[in-house]
């Protein structure tokens, strides 16, 4: 930073003890403004290229589109088998996530209000397992999965994921779950309700803003991951959109403008879902740290 | 999977024996208790399980596996350290490692300096705020396939922003190939990944901020201290920790990188841009060379682990 805009700065802090309004601050808007151009730039453009025909793209690389061509997105969702790609994907995302809420649930209600034995020495595998770099494991398990017949099959991705997420989301469903008071539970019992149906139909929906945090967190890491998916699905008609749009980004390098198109088929349902739940998003991936 | 009507009983009885146990007989009381520990058992068995096949045994069968000549497919035979001198005479993996060194050092430099530069003004800005973060989490949102495939688009010097320059006149960008280029292929690839992720430091480092104690904000702009002072000796120390866990973040991610390189440049152009775990996934499954890929893996988790050991201990010895 500047020292003229530090100087500005300081008078706005010391004119006035709460922070700045926009008049007093405007070097920090010039900064911020000028991060946002940077993080939207790109984006805006995607956006423009996915409306232009392959002409005009050849004219006017970056502008906005003058005769927008709003087949683009039907053409490149056919070309791309997008369709195939986001409906694998679906299936995957639905069951990492509720696969990830079955295992990670228990767990953590086990850990938080259960007599475990060996508690601590569990919560320290958990620990150790989360700051495991995958290379530790991807050979072996590749191989295995081979042997086990779980390579080229959905259910081998969607165990793999399960297994990476659970462990963040033990730990982070634990703090919730230690809040709650312990006599719902004992009254539960005492109704005559098994461990299970305390577990299942009392405690865990209590928790339900974690658990909302953790599915995001899953679902948004099951929609994108790269590496197991190129490396455990080699059947075309299995392919998650990841992997789609990468080969038919790779395969169709002329067709910039239908490539955009599929990105951005990709990418708004995302956009939509953050702008919705901002919030659970952010504390959700602060507490995770998994996405490399 | 689990007995329903053992647990039932087995649940009541061992809340009601909080009550009853203090004056019956002790052998019932631990009856009840072993019982109601079996079902914690269960409860955690799903999770240990899944674990245990997908990423606890397979990491530990690797120690033994980077002693054999191992293919993936047929027995392995013992071949005691070759493959671990191998590897420390290996110029690719360790021009490799060299990547991973610089791409983990910029990781961790800037987005964490304009993370806080940025989250630090958005705390000062009356209004907008909001949308600012907004629109800076977006690239951490996109998946990284389309990333690549955007900045692939906007620095190909036939549809990117330098056809855009030329049809001004600019033409220095006209033969610049970002990708292509030895010297450019790496820098391009973690400027990025950069991109992507420095949203994400700055929304996050925001938030921290906001959990700094407004008295001592308050009483540091009483005393004076200027912006600067304000920002180093309050915002700082108040979000330590979770500037220590964006720190090991980032090194973790800087070490384990994989899709960026990956999807850009898969490595080149001449192992430019190659990174350690394109390089296992190359030799182990590609290759077949399984048992020196694990070898090449547990460096790499030593490696990552040793990193992030020093940065606990010296965290610790602050503290204390």
């Amino acid at each position: 930073m500047s020292t003229s805009s530090l100087r500005r700065l300081k008078k706005a802090g010391s004119a006035d003890p709460r922070p700045g309004g926009s008049g007093r601050t405007p070097i920090a808007y010039v900064i911020l403004v000028f991060f946002a151009i940077v993080a939207a730039f790109p984006i805006v453009v995607m956006f423009f290229n996915a409306l232009k025909s392959s002409a005009e793209l050849a004219t006017n690389p970056i502008g906005p589109p003058l005769s927008p061509q709003w087949g683009n997105f039907a053409e490149a969702w056919e070309r791309g088998g997008i369709g195939q790609g986001l409906f694998n994907t679906a299936i995957i995302v639905f069951f990492t996530v509720v696969g990830t809420w079955i295992c990670a649930g228990l767990a953590a209600y086990a850990l938080a209000r259960l007599d475990l034995p060996f508690k601590s020495g569990f919560q320290t595998y958990l620990f150790v397992i989360i700051s495991l770099p995958v290379q530790s494991f991807i050979v072996p398990l590749f191989f295995l999965w081979v042997k086990l017949g779980l390579v080229n099959t959905l259910q081998g991705l969607i165990l793999i994921y399960i297994a990476l997420n659970t462990p963040f989301a033990v730990l982070l469903l634990r703090t919730f779950l230690v809040n709650i008071p312990k006599e719902l539970d004992e009254a539960a019992r005492l109704d005559g309700a098994n461990e299970l149906q305390v577990a299942g139909r009392v405690i865990l929906p209590l928790t339900w803003p974690g658990l909302l945090t953790v599915g995001l967190v899953v679902g948004l890491a099951a929609y994108g991951e790269l590496q197991f998916a190129v490396t455990f699905i080699l059947d075309p008609a299995l392919l998650p959109i990841s992997t789609t749009f990468l080969n038919f980004s790779q395969g169709q390098t002329q067709l910039f403008n239908l490539i955009n198109a599929a990105s951005v088929i990709i990418v708004v349902p995302l956009i939509i879902l953050f702008l919705f739940m901002q919030r659970q998003f952010v504390a959700g991936l602060a507490s995770s740290g998994t996405k490399g | 999977m689990i007995d329903s009507s053992d647990v039932t009983t087995g649940a009541a009885a061992a809340s009601n024996s909080r009550v009853a146990g203090r004056r019956r007989n002790r052998p019932r009381r631990s009856l009840l208790q072993r019982r109601s520990r079996r079902v914690a058992l269960l409860f955690f068995l799903p999770a240990i399980a899944v674990n245990l096949l997908v990423i606890g045994g397979p990491a530990v069968s690797s120690i033994g596996y980077s002693f054999t000549d191992w293919n993936g497919i047929s027995p392995p035979n013992f071949i005691g350290l070759d493959n671990w001198q191998r590897m420390l005479t290996d110029d690719v993996f360790w021009s490799t490692m060299r990547n991973n060194a610089v791409y983990l050092v910029v990781l961790v430099i800037v987005p964490t300096a304009l993370g806080l530069l940025g989250a630090f003004l958005l705390t000062r800005v009356r209004r907008g705020s909001t949308v600012f973060r907004a629109i800076y989490f977006i690239p951490f949102l996109l998946i990284s396939v389309v990333v690549a495939q955007i900045w692939r688009n906007l620095l190909s010097p036939e549809t990117g922003i330098a056809s855009a320059l030329d049809a001004i006149g600019i033409t220095w960008l006209n033969d610049v190939y970002f990708l292509g280029s030895q010297e450019l292929a790496l820098p391009t690839v973690i400027g990025v990944h950069v991109w992507s992720f420095i949203g994400f430091s700055m929304v996050f480092f925001f938030a921290a901020i906001k959990t700094v104690d407004p008295a001592l904000v308050e009483a540091a702009r009483l005393d004076g201290v200027g912006v600067w002072g304000e920002f180093w000796h309050v915002v700082i120390p108040g979000i330590r920790p979770m500037l220590v866990f964006s720190i090991s973040f980032a090194v973790i991610a800087g070490l384990l990188v994989y899709d960026m390189p990956r999807v850009l440049t898969g490595g080149g152009p001449a192992g430019s841009s190659d990174v350690a775990a394109l390089l296992i996934n190359r030799t182990s499954i590609v290759g077949r060379e399984a048992g020196y890929g694990t070898t090449l893996a547990l460096t790499l988790t030593l490696i990552s682990g040793v990193v992030i050991g020093v940065i606990t201990y010296l965290r610790r010895k602050e503290e204390n």
